[in-house]
């Protein structure tokens, strides 16, 4: 990827990050940690990867987005407004009685939203289902799913990784997000990565807020290998804000604490 | 009531719902445990068995109907109702999805495995729940005519089935069966009788013997619990002046709420439950259990008694 393209990307990304802020502090109520954290890799998968047209949202042969991060649903509605499927005002109304834009995502009434968020399960059994269809129809569409890394280890999720694996989906991309601790070993993949290895799955590593480390890694992720494969993804608390790291990990905004995110943000974008 | 033609609803679905298989869209997601019966011979395109894990096989049928596809869905009660509510709740009700969802042993009908496999308040959460119709069949014609218009329905749909052999109960007639339809069984000027599933042939039975103390029942079948038939069961009771309920289901949130809530609003008269206690199930035989619980012909004729005495002259 060239550097030029880095860095439109990396600006969007920048401004995807206000606008996460603006709507929660406008909500008062809601998470911007992991908001904050995963833009980035939204970033990539709306602008580089996925094949979509925000004009045409319910296009047949769009490849699907999958989302099942419950406190990253913030990023998700600002990734969607900026790459067009809404206007940014709706934004602004975020959570507040009538919006379109409520709590967790309404499939039915959010363009771009391709999959309800289910709080109480595991969204690779949606993914699968749908890469499942897809495949039968034989359209050459693919699932994304995107999920933190704490989820990535219950029992019903391991159940469907292995009928993933069993069933050959390789349409089926598994994003798992993990926020980069320090001390880790590159390479070194967390027990979820491992059993999914186990099962037949292609594992892969990248930075999270590198956008040519993922450009990297999607191209050797693409379909055709007869295997599902999955991204870990680390993402670094630094790309949020100074505030919002390991000290406070959910904290909540007030209107004070939007404008000195918004400024600390600014500084970020000025450099 | 003809008893060699004998047949379990859930037998009667697994061989019609075979007939739909042709169709290039038919896809059933099931888990590896489950007896289909004709199904068993499906094309493997068309089966999807999923992971051992009940919630993800719901997720599963959601992500298909994501697709454009209206899948069906077929287990266990107590598997797919009781440990998948929440997934059923935010993966199919809330976005309003056209997912089928059948479960083989509704009611008392597998009663030999006890109260945490024998949901009796199967249709209390089904019924509970926005956008979710909820049907259920009584004889083999019930259930071709119902697995027909369901199969058009454009949200979740519940139906429940059993395996216990029952008669066909009118003979003569294949019906019109919609969401939000019912069945006249028997016409009667006395006393309504409204039932679902087994119980209108334990109505049947009672009409009989109501006969000869001079009290005229009549009988519908309302396999439709939501949307509910509100119109014939006040057409009805308009005539009757007063209502039974008999259901295989606790007497909380199933057909005795529904027909309650419909006539306390619009038309109040004397109703009176045949149905389960609020109280778990011990094991046994489904005759047994039924004998036990109270849902025959007998507490069927009592209540009949007591309503048709308890109404306006």
């Amino acid at each position: 990827m060239e550097n030029t393209r880095i860095n439109e990307l990396e600006k969007i990304a920048a401004e995807v990050r206000k606008d996460i802020v603006r709507m929660v502090g406008l909500a008062r109520s809601g998470l911007i940690e992991l908001p904050l954290l995963i833009s980035d890799v939204l970033v990539y998968l709306y602008w580089e990867e996925m094949l979509l047209l925000a004009g045409s949202p319910s296009r047949k042969d769009r490849d699907r987005f999958v989302f099942g991060a419950e406190d990253g649903v913030p990023a998700l509605y600002a990734i969607l407004a900026r790459r067009g499927y809404y206007e940014r005002e709706q934004l602004w109304h975020y959570m507040r009685l009538g919006a379109m834009l409520q709590a967790l995502p309404d499939f039915r009434r959010i363009p771009g939203i391709d999959a309800p968020l289910v709080t109480s399960g595991t969204e690779l059994a949606i993914a699968s289902g749908l890469a499942c269809s897809l495949r039968k129809e034989g359209l050459g569409s693919r699932v994304f799913c995107f999920l933190e890394e704490k989820d990535c280890l219950g029992k019903d999720f391991m159940l469907e990784a292995e009928m993933c694996a069993g069933y050959g989906l390789d349409n089926i991309t598994l994003i798992s997000v993990c926020k980069d601790k320090a001390g880790t070993d590159p390479g070194s993949y967390p027990e979820s990565m491992g059993r999914l290895k186990t099962y037949g799955w292609d594992i892969f590593e990248t930075d999270g807020n590198d956008f040519g480390s993922m450009e990297k890694v999607f191209s050797e992720a693409d379909c055709g290998s007869g295997r599902p494969a999955a991204v870990y993804a680390k993402v670094s608390n630094g790309r949020g804000l100074s505030f919002a790291g390991d000290d406070a990990p959910k904290i909540k905004m007030s209107m004070e604490t939007m404008e000195r995110a918004l400024e600390e943000l600014e500084g970020k974008t000025n450099g | 009531m003809d008893d060699r033609t004998r047949s379990c609803t859930w037998d009667v679905f697994c061989e019609h719902l075979a007939s739909y298989a042709e169709d290039e869209d038919f896809i059933l997601v099931v888990q590896d445990d489950i007896d289909l019966g004709p199904l068993n011979g499906l094309p493997k395109d068309k089966i999807f068995v999923s992971s051992p894990s009940d919630p993800n096989m719901i997720l599963n049928a959601a992500g298909m109907a994501l697709s454009g596809k209206r899948p069906w869905v077929a287990g266990r009660s107590s598997k797919m109702i009781a440990r998948s509510y929440s997934q059923i709740r935010e993966s199919l009700a809330i976005p309003s999805l056209p997912v089928r969802i059948a479960v083989a042993d509704g009611g008392l009908s597998r009663g030999e495995d006890g109260a945490s496999r024998t949901m009796t308040e199967d249709l209390s959460l089904m019924r509970g729940m926005p956008n979710m119709s909820v049907v259920v069949p009584s004889d083999s014609n019930s259930v071709k005519g119902i697995t027909d218009a369901v199969r058009k329905a454009n949200g979740p749909v519940y139906i429940r089935l059993g395996q216990t052999p029952v008669s066909q109960l009118d003979n003569d007639r294949e019906g019109d069966f919609s969401l939000g339809g019912a069945r006249l069984l028997r016409e009667g000027t006395s006393v309504t009788v409204c039932t679902c599933g087994i119980m209108g042939h334990q109505a049947l039975k009672a009409a009989d013997i109501l006969d000869q103390q001079g009290i005229d029942i009549e009988i519908v079948d309302c396999y439709s619990l939501k949307p509910f038939p509100e119109q014939t069961l006040l057409a009805s009771v308009r005539r009757t002046g007063c209502c039974v309920v008999a259901e295989e289901h606790s007497y909380i949130g199933g057909l005795c709420s529904a027909t309650a809530e419909c006539l306390s609003g619009t038309y109040p008269v004397p109703v009176k439950f045949v149905a389960i206690e609020d109280r778990f199930v011990h094991s046994g035989a489904p005759e047994e259990l039924r004998e036990y619980f109270g849902l025959t012909w007998k507490e069927i004729v009592n209540a009949a008694a007591q309503a048709w005495a308890l109404r306006r002259r």
